[in-house]
């Protein structure tokens, strides 16, 4: 087992109290389109937040002004970093990209944007624990079949490139790369919807104990409400970029108190 | 026809130095210069001879080296250019050189105070085949994030059990900017750190421009667990018998015959027994 490095990164005491994320009155617009209006969130260590919603609602450019890849118009995004709960905008490039390469992950959905295609996995794997510095070859490699491990991907496939990985294995493999810094934050981006259902299936459980294993802090934002069931806490639900209805998992889903969300979950296909 | 003393104009050359001034203060960093055409085409020096033009006075001593020899077809044009539109003193000995412009080799001899390498460099930037984008390099020498290279060297080391990069070996500048020490061989690298010369280096197509002032730590990158190894012939010089050269390879015949000679001709004349 690597533990050597996990008693850095595992939530603070006082990180545990408070929420690591903090989202206020956020409003986006792309030119003269409004994609964002007056959108608030919390997010606290240990629980998943699934923000869910049709396409064009809003999710996938909330999420990236969470994760500080877009500047809100209005509104401001707080974060834990090194030095406590800090404005996004105020961060140095080099703070906030500190933060997104150790202390954030990011897991999108097409792995192959995440990926470097032409590395070999173990490669893909330890490219955050070099970015940390780490610069031992052997231990790095350790690592390597450590999370290879623990995504459940052979670990004879070390070496192999990950054009020759199933899609199903190339989200694996992200998420290892993603989740081997042990982030507190994780953000996940439509993760399983490029899979077949059984493959989700087996990604979800992964994850579901992934996460509450390292008890990390989550924001999934899916259009899948079988997948926000599964892993969330609580969920958010977004329409023409507003947050319409927000609440306990089992609440929003079994009791749902608006109009579009009533819609939403009663148009799931039963199984 | 005349031409002004160095070939370029006044003005070219001030800036050039002004350039090259800036480079000194921040070692190992790439600057970008008003590089001119030069009579003669991209990949022949046109980097190494403007910074020679620039800083060359009529009191300095040229040798030009070209794959580590005087007599090569580049190192012997190059001399005759600034031969002619300088008229000053040439060498092909180092100890007597004080501007030495080289293509691919550092000369065995040890450097001196007072003495200026000019490196030619292809490509300034050692992230190029990692990073195709120049905006994003720039970035990445800004932070200090040099975790791309070291995915190469991993993926060197988990393919080949080494890292299999002979030349244009990455090396860490006074320990803050990543730099490519132009295209010499990984075994001449370590003559880089702490050389008391001047070393600048000029890319004349990509217009760049870098420098490492002397006494500078020049380290190569490398793992805890894998250091810095380059590889070197296992034969001594077929002609001075030197051990402890770097050689070219030569093969005699047909049936794959081979002979290695110090590549540094300099060097191998004055060891001759």
């Amino acid at each position: 087992m690597l533990t050597s490095s996990s008693p850095a990164h595992a939530p603070k005491p006082t990180t545990a109290l408070g929420p690591v994320l903090i989202a206020q009155n956020l409003y986006f617009q792309f030119g003269n389109q409004i994609v964002l209006r007056d959108v608030s969130l919390e997010v606290f260590p240990g629980e998943v937040l699934a923000i869910v919603g049709e396409s064009g609602s809003g999710k996938s450019t909330l999420l990236n002004l969470l994760y500080g890849n877009l500047t809100p118009s209005q509104g401001i995004v707080q974060a834990i970093s090194t030095t406590g709960l800090q404005p996004l905008s105020a961060l140095s490039q080099q703070t906030l990209r500190q933060l997104q390469r150790s202390r954030w992950g990011y897991v999108c959905q097409n792995p192959r944007d995440a990926l470097r295609m032409t590395i070999s996995a173990s490669g893909n794997i330890i490219e955050r624990r070099m970015a940390m510095g780490l610069r031992h070859y052997g231990t790095l490699r350790q690592e390597a079949r450590h999370w290879l491990e623990k995504v459940e991907i052979d670990p004879a496939r070390l070496d192999d490139l990950p054009e020759t990985f199933s899609g199903g294995m190339l989200q694996r493999l992200q998420i290892a790369r993603t989740l081997i810094s042990q982030p507190a934050l994780l953000y996940l981006d439509e993760p399983t919807s490029g899979l077949d259902v059984s493959v989700q299936a087996a990604l979800l459980d992964l994850l579901r104990k992934l996460v509450s294993k390292e008890q990390m802090a989550v924001l999934l934002v899916t259009h899948d409400l079988a997948v926000a069931r599964l892993l969330a806490q609580r969920i958010a639900v977004m329409r023409h970029g507003e947050i319409i209805e927000a609440g306990l998992a089992d609440q929003v889903l079994d009791d749902p108190q608006h109009p579009y969300t009533q819609l939403l979950v009663s148009s799931v296909l039963p199984a | 026809m005349d031409y002004n003393f160095a070939y370029l104009d006044e003005q070219s050359k001030r800036a050039i130095r002004r350039s090259l001034l800036k480079a000194v203060a921040i070692p190992g960093h790439q600057l970008p210069f008003a590089s001119r055409e030069m009579p003669l085409p991209y990949g022949w020096g046109t980097g190494g001879i403007q910074l020679t033009a620039a800083i060359i006075g009529k009191n300095d001593v040229l040798k030009v080296i070209d794959q580590g020899a005087d007599d090569t077809t580049n190192a012997v044009s190059i001399r005759q250019f600034f031969a002619r539109v300088t008229g000053v003193a040439t060498t092909t000995k180092t100890v007597k050189a004080s501007i030495i412009q080289t293509r691919h080799r550092i000369p065995e001899t040890p450097l001196q105070e007072g003495q200026i390498m000019v490196y030619q460099v292809p490509m300034p930037e050692p992230l190029f085949k990692l990073e195709p984008r120049r905006t994003e390099t720039r970035i990445l020498h800004a932070l200090g994030d040099y975790s791309l290279m070291y995915l190469q060297l991993y993926d060197h080391i988990t393919r080949y059990g080494r890292v299999a990069i002979g030349y244009d070996f990455p090396v860490m500048v006074h320990d803050r900017y990543l730099m490519s020490p132009s295209p010499i061989p990984a075994f001449d690298v370590p003559k880089m750190h702490m050389s008391p010369a001047l070393q600048i280096f000029g890319a004349g197509r990509e217009k760049q421009l870098y420098a490492v002032p002397p006494y500078s730590r020049v380290v190569p990158l490398a793992f805890d667990d894998y250091p810095f190894a380059p590889l070197q012939a296992q034969a001594p010089c077929a002609i001075c018998g030197s051990q402890h050269s770097y050689k070219d390879e030569i093969i005699l015949d047909d049936k794959g015959t081979r002979q290695y000679i110090c590549s540094d001709t300099d060097y191998c004349e004055q060891h001759r027994c």
